[in-house]
């Protein structure tokens, strides 16, 4: 019986489709019907290692397509309309909670992905998906200050940059015109919440309200608020201090060694990129199969060589060298991390306030 | 919203002093080169926005000659102490800007002087008037079609501009572009976001009836002569 | 050579010329800085750190690149051959014909230039769901909603610049042809067709340029598997845009200008031989 539905069903989209666009249709491939395994991935360029995919095809027989977006919110408002086609999508934390709450995400089938307890067990669960039914994390990472240690150390000498003051609050003025800021949302308020002592996530009016005052107030120390490139700046010594992802302060710390990088003291925000399988996915199956794949100690550690980011992956870390496992960018301290958050997803009229908050401190 | 129009307004007019002697001489060129010089004035468009605009932060940035050799003339001139920098400020947006919409205010401009009859700029001139005053009095009227079309064109891009704004502007670069992206994509507010897209429409609404009305006039005009 | 410059010889005015020299410098040295880049042996684009040819080489290797690539130039050569014909069409029907609410549909073509890239691009996503667009076409029918896109939003420019022209079209020759018999064919493809050329160049240039460049739009109604140039930068954002995306535009760039420069000379020396 479910066999003739689904054949009656298929054949008036097609009829659908070949009225829709009947002038086409001759030429469409059709015959992509075939037994061949597929599998779509939807992620940023160059968030693999180079021959990942090459390799799982060999070991799966699996024919792979690596699709791109350019961030999150794009991701969410392609998904949102329908999924164009797309199995394995890999979202950053926040984004997942949406896409949760949104009902976008396929659970996943944890007894389809054994490589699940490669993970250290604080990546096993998380506020943001209880149990872990919807993502496998990929990598994780921190959201802090990137700095020019030379330049840091000739105005405050041997006392460690180490609190938000610097980049949000009063001590800002000691890098007058040196700082830029980050203009995604939630580091500017989450950072700056926490510099005044609150939770990264808070909806405290009274809170909100007074790191407005303090970022306005303090806003002309600030040279730019960078999009994504605050390193970019860094590197080409247009600014001392940027508000950036740990990545990336890595990747331009290794071609110029004084750039650094610090989490405050008051912590910062963590950042988690997880594997989910996205509604409407035709090739469920295979999208377990890739995230098993990854997993994997070694395709794991050698992805994590390419990218540089911190692993979740207790075994591929056993697989990597001391100095990446050792790299203070790459993994915070533990009290670091203690007293850093992830940021939430908030409701649409808190993220349309915190947006609110942003739009006239840009414009004071 | 004002800064938006400032801005956009600022580098339309740029954009028309750079553009306006630049398509005279691709237009009064022999006509076999005209394509080829044409094509010379928009090549460096085909490559990305981005790569672009990160090639011209690079040749405006703080450490390069060019801001090096600007900082010493500023801080002769003024006495100043410290140098604003050309990029990560309102100039730097301008810059960029002019720099990204130069060919949509080229190409128009182009194709009218092209077919500007030059009996009237001779006339002009033989009757004793100065080329500024035949500039101002024969061709500026005569291609005005094509300044305004040509001013839409970079004025409208350049007022919803987003990319280049975010790379080279400064704290206060917040152009209405980056805000429509902002309210939509973030706050996922699509009535606020859709509201300010309204402004921008209303805005064109106005302009495009200026011109289709200022055209009509002209075409009423030309048949009452004829 | 050697006569005097008339009152008219703009292109050898000195004044001229220097501004000219100005304008294309300040064109031409971000493009040179690129340029000199792609031979950086360096994984980033600010510094200097020797000469190499690894990324022209890697450009090569990189099928996704070259795939990416290939696909926009599908894309922007189809759309600038529909946006050009739409485009021209429409300016000669707004200029030809006088109708009511003309204004509205001059205006109305205006819309596509000022509406936010964003709202325009999610709203053709939403239309290709809408009208069930059949979502595994092989390529290139792939692209066809990226070009059908682009065709969208490319258009109304040339309109604009077709329109331009048109203004000073003299009247009396359209009546001389059909006095003299012309039908419409005739009168559009010997008299208006010609005196457009310019503007029809100028137009295809500027859509060509717009679709090339187009990111927001593009994202929104591609389909899997139609990954375009853009989109690939864009999505490298997050990392670092690759070096060998500055090798492959440098390709671009000396390619077409090379062609270009040996058509316009092969032209002209074919011209010179037919006259004498």
């Amino acid at each position: 019986m479910p066999l003739t539905t689904t054949a009656r069903a298929s054949r008036r989209s097609f009829l659908k489709h070949s009225l829709t666009v009947a002038a086409v249709v001759p030429l469409a491939s059709r015959m992509a019907w075939a037994a061949e395994r597929k599998l779509n991935i939807y992620n940023f360029d160059t968030y693999i290692g180079p021959t990942t995919l090459e390799s799982f095809s060999k070991a799966t027989g699996i024919t792979t397509r690596y699709d791109l977006y350019a961030d999150n919110a794009e991701l969410f408002a392609r998904l949102r309309e329908g999924n164009p086609g797309y199995d394995v999508i890999c979202p950053t934390n926040d984004t997942v909670e949406r896409m949760i709450l949104a009902d976008l995400l396929v659970p996943l089938d944890h007894s389809k992905i054994p490589n699940l307890a490669n993970l250290e067990p604080r990546f096993m669960d998380a506020a943001y998906d209880k149990g872990r039914k919807y993502s496998a994390t990929y990598f994780w990472g921190t959201l802090g200050i990137g700095y020019r240690s030379d330049a840091v150390k000739a105005v405050l000498g041997e006392a460690p940059l180490d609190s938000w003051q610097y980049v949000y609050g009063a001590d800002s003025a000691k890098f007058a015109g040196k700082i830029a800021w980050a203009s995604d949302v939630s580091a500017l308020i989450g950072c700056g919440l926490k510099m005044l002592g609150h939770s990264l996530n808070s909806t405290d009016e009274a809170a909100l309200k007074q790191l407005e005052e303090t970022l306005i107030a303090n806003k002309k120390n600030v040279r730019t608020i960078a999009g994504d490139n605050g390193q970019e700046l860094l590197l080409a010594g247009e600014v001392d201090l940027a508000i950036d992802f740990n990545g990336d302060i890595k990747q331009v710390s290794t071609e110029e060694p004084k750039i650094t990088y610090v989490v405050p003291k008051e912590g910062g925000q963590l950042w988690e990129d997880s594997w989910c399988i996205a509604k409407g996915a035709a090739n469920i199956a295979e999208a377990h199969e890739f995230i098993n794949y990854i997993l994997t100690p070694e395709v794991h550690a050698d992805i994590a060589k390419e990218v540089g980011y911190a692993l979740p992956n207790a075994k591929a870390k056993a697989l990597m060298d001391a100095a990446y496992l050792a790299d203070p960018i790459i993994f915070p301290s533990d009290e670091v991390v203690k007293v850093s958050e992830y940021a939430k997803y908030l409701s649409e009229e808190m993220s349309q306030k915190y947006t609110d908050i942003i739009t006239r401190v840009r414009a004071a | 919203m004002g800064y938006s129009l400032w801005i956009a307004l600022l580098t339309t007019l740029i954009c028309l002093v750079i553009a306006y002697p630049v398509a005279l001489v691709v237009a009064f060129a022999a006509p076999k080169w005209r394509p080829l010089l044409l094509l010379l004035v928009i090549l460096p468009f085909w490559t990305n926005l981005l790569v672009r605009t990160y090639a011209l932060k690079s040749v405006l940035g703080s450490s390069s000659p060019l801001s090096q050799l600007a900082e010493g003339i500023y801080k002769s001139v003024t006495g100043s102490e410290t140098f604003p920098g050309l990029i990560l400020n309102d100039l730097g947006v301008i810059i960029g800007l002019v720099y990204v919409h130069l060919p949509f205010m080229v190409l128009p401009l182009y194709t009218a002087l092209e077919k500007l009859d030059r009996s009237y700029l001779e006339a002009s001139l033989d009757l004793g008037a100065s080329q500024w005053r035949t500039f101002f009095q024969v061709m500026v009227p005569l291609t005005l079609p094509a300044i305004i079309a040509g001013c839409i064109i970079t004025f409208i891009p350049a007022f919803g501009a987003l990319v280049t704004p975010a790379l080279l502007g400064g704290t206060d670069s917040l152009m209405i572009g980056s805000l429509i992206e902002d309210q939509i994509k973030r706050a996922n507010n699509w009535p606020l976001g859709s509201a300010l897209s309204m402004l921008l429409v209303y805005a064109t609404f106005l302009i495009l009836a200026l011109q289709s009305w200022l055209s009509e006039r002209r075409a009423r005009r030309t048949e009452l002569r004829a | 050579m050697s006569t005097p410059a008339g009152p008219l010889d703009y292109t050898r005015r000195w004044s001229l010329r220097l501004t000219v020299a100005a304008a294309l410098l300040f064109l031409y040295v971000p493009l040179l800085v690129m340029m000199a880049f792609s031979f950086n042996d360096s994984t980033r684009i600010i510094r200097w750190e020797g000469f190499s040819t690894r990324w022209y080489e890697s450009v090569w290797q990189n099928t996704a690149l070259i795939e990416a690539f290939t696909n926009s130039m599908v894309i922007a050569f189809s759309a600038t051959l529909l946006a050009t014909a739409i485009g021209t069409g429409l300016a000669i029907c707004l200029w030809r014909f006088r109708f009511p609410g003309k204004t509205l549909v001059e205006a109305v073509n205006g819309l596509p230039i000022v509406i936010p890239e964003i709202s325009l691009g999610v709203a053709m996503m939403i239309f290709f769901k809408q009208i069930n667009w059949p979502s595994d076409l092989a390529w290139p029918l792939n692209l066809l909603p990226i070009i059908i896109a682009h065709v969208a939003f490319a258009f109304p420019f040339v309109t604009l610049v077709v329109r331009a022209r048109l203004t000073g079209f003299d009247r009396s020759l359209e009546e001389a042809a059909f006095d003299l018999g012309a039908g419409m064919g005739l009168f559009l493809r010997d008299i208006l067709l010609p005196y457009l050329k310019p503007a029809l160049i100028a137009g295809a240039l500027l859509a060509f340029t717009l679709s090339l460049d187009d990111f927001v739009i593009t994202y929104f109604v591609s389909e899997v598997g139609s990954t375009t140039l853009p989109v690939k930068i864009y999505s490298q954002l997050r990392f670092k845009v690759q070096p060998d995306i500055n090798a492959a535009f440098t390709v671009l760039i000396v390619l077409t200008a090379s062609i270009a420069i040996a058509a316009a000379f092969i032209l002209n020396t074919m011209q010179k031989k037919n006259k004498s």
